[in-house]
């Protein structure tokens, strides 16, 4: 009899979890979010104040760790060598369906709310991408999921990924390198923007770089021959950049800034750093203008070899 | 050509590879499925005093008075070449297929990666687009966790796009560079 039971108990579960129609599940939902409305718009706003930039995103990512674990999501932390980086999951088995939610400001950009440019920290960082908002929508909607699956109305594994550092290093690249979305059967993405949408556009491809000069030091004045100026190098170089521009794909963006422009006139200046990024339509199209740079000055030997050093 | 230009100035010359990301292969089957539940919940409505802001905020960027843009139109066409921008989700979506949400969280046309978007993103105009991509997003993950035969239409289009190619990332062996020195 209690054997009956429990398979009549098993039929019934079944039964509940495919009856449940997707509408009604996602009324659900909606309601959980609704109620959640304050939360999270707290929560946003305490990763807007802390305005954290690359891999420095201590609190921002404690916030939404703490957030996460309040909803009984289970966290894995310091993923793929980087101390904020986490995953936020619940539920077994397939399928496992993931969310990706970033946390990084931009430096130099702190802003008050108000609709002129008003600084809120002299110098500090702001949310000038919205990530903020990225972090918490994107937990904010495993949490919802999470409920869903513990009520037995959906079946399978949700799992959020707090991906630091997008604005600088990309830290993605190490936790895809390190196997973190390997189980990961879809993700789903979101951007803050000025539009609604849903996203069915690709975004470029882009390589960053540094190229530092180092030439010999001297007097500007009394002795100049006796100096190698890495700024000639520089000049030479971003030269040759800015005439590659007109050969290249309208697809194609090139950027770059000097990170050391030197401090005085009068000395020849021996070290000038500079970092460029090639932005294109795909990793192939990328290959191909870098075998051109390569190809016409016959040197640009960036990858896969790094950290050459050419005499 | 940095090589090039150490030998015109006779000096030395380093290169080295910070790190790189992949373009964002999007997926229309997924992103069928978003719109669907897009449409469902609606435009992003507004108060005017949220428009009065965006309006403020444009005229102080000298941009055009166009308001907030919360309004859900059909799917467009995957463009060959839409625009700028690069994110490393781009890297996750040549691993596993990526269905991916852009929700309005700052008025129409403000410059980005500036002041406004920090304004923005830390008041109402910014929270609104936050729960909407919030509800949009879990919706879709309703539909996703439900429909088995649209985790497989995903997962082809992504299979076709894919094809043979082999994922390799930009990047330097070695861990992530945390301490980085500014």
């Amino acid at each position: 009899m209690k054997k009956l039971l429990a398979i009549l108990f098993l039929i019934i579960s079944i039964i509940s979890v495919q009856s449940q129609s997707p509408n009604k599940l996602k009324k659900v939902l909606l309601n959980s979010i609704e109620q959640k409305t304050d939360e999270l718009i707290s929560l946003s706003d305490k990763i807007w104040e802390a305005a954290e930039v690359a891999f420095r995103e201590d609190k921002s990512a404690e916030y939404l760790i703490e957030y996460a674990e309040a909803n009984g999501l289970v966290v894995e932390k310091g993923l793929a060598g980087m101390p904020t980086a986490f995953t936020a999951s619940y539920g077994e088995g397939k399928p496992v369906i993931g969310i990706i939610g970033e946390f990084d400001a931009l430096p130099g950009l702190s802003q008050t709310t108000d609709s002129h440019r008003n600084i809120l920290k002299e110098g500090g960082a702001g949310h000038g991408c919205g990530h903020n908002l990225f972090g918490t929508a994107s937990l904010g909607a495993a949490i919802a999921i999470k409920e869903l699956i513990e009520e037995g109305d959906l079946k399978g594994t949700v799992k959020f990924f707090g991906t630091p550092a997008e604005e600088k290093f990309f830290g993605k690249l190490w936790m895809i390198r390190d196997g973190v979305f390997d189980d990961v059967d879809i993700c789903m993405d979101w951007h803050p923007a000025d539009n609604t949408e849903a996203n069915v556009q690709p975004s470029l491809a882009l390589v960053d770089f540094m190229v530092e000069f180092t030439g010999q030091s001297a007097h500007a004045s009394m002795d100049p021959w006796n100096a190698r100026s890495a700024n000639d190098a520089l000049e030479l170089y971003t030269s040759g950049i800015n005439a590659y521009r007109e050969h290249v794909r309208p697809s194609v963006r090139m950027h770059y800034h000097i990170q050391d422009a030197g401090q005085v006139v009068n000395v020849v200046q021996i070290i000038r750093e500079s970092g460029f990024e090639l932005e294109t339509l795909q990793k192939k199209d990328y290959n191909l203008s870098m075998n051109r740079l390569e190809e016409w000055l016959e040197v640009l030997l960036l990858w896969p070899t790094l950290n050459i050093k050419y005499l | 050509m940095a090589g090039g230009a150490a030998i015109m100035a006779n000096v030395e010359h380093k290169i080295s590879l910070i790190s790189g990301v992949h373009d964002l292969l999007p997926n229309r089957v997924g992103g069928a499925a978003l719109q669907k539940n897009l449409e469902v919940l609606g435009d992003i409505l507004y108060t005017q005093k949220e428009i009065d802001f965006a309006l403020e905020m444009q005229r102080n960027n000298g941009k055009p008075e166009l308001g907030i843009d919360g309004k859900i139109r059909p799917l467009r066409e995957t463009l060959k070449s839409p625009g700028g921008g690069s994110t490393d989700s781009g890297d996750v979506s040549y691993n596993v297929p990526v269905v991916s949400l852009a929700a309005t969280t700052a008025p129409k046309g403000v410059p980005w990666h500036s002041w406004s978007v920090v304004a923005s993103s830390g008041m109402s105009i910014g929270h609104k687009g936050m729960l909407h991509a919030a509800k949009a997003l879990g919706m879709t993950m309703v539909d996703i966790f439900k429909d088995s035969k649209l985790r497989e239409d995903i997962k082809k289009e992504f299979d076709e796009k894919i094809g043979e190619y082999e994922y390799d990332p930009y990047l330097d062996p070695g861990p992530p560079p945390i301490d980085y020195v500014d």
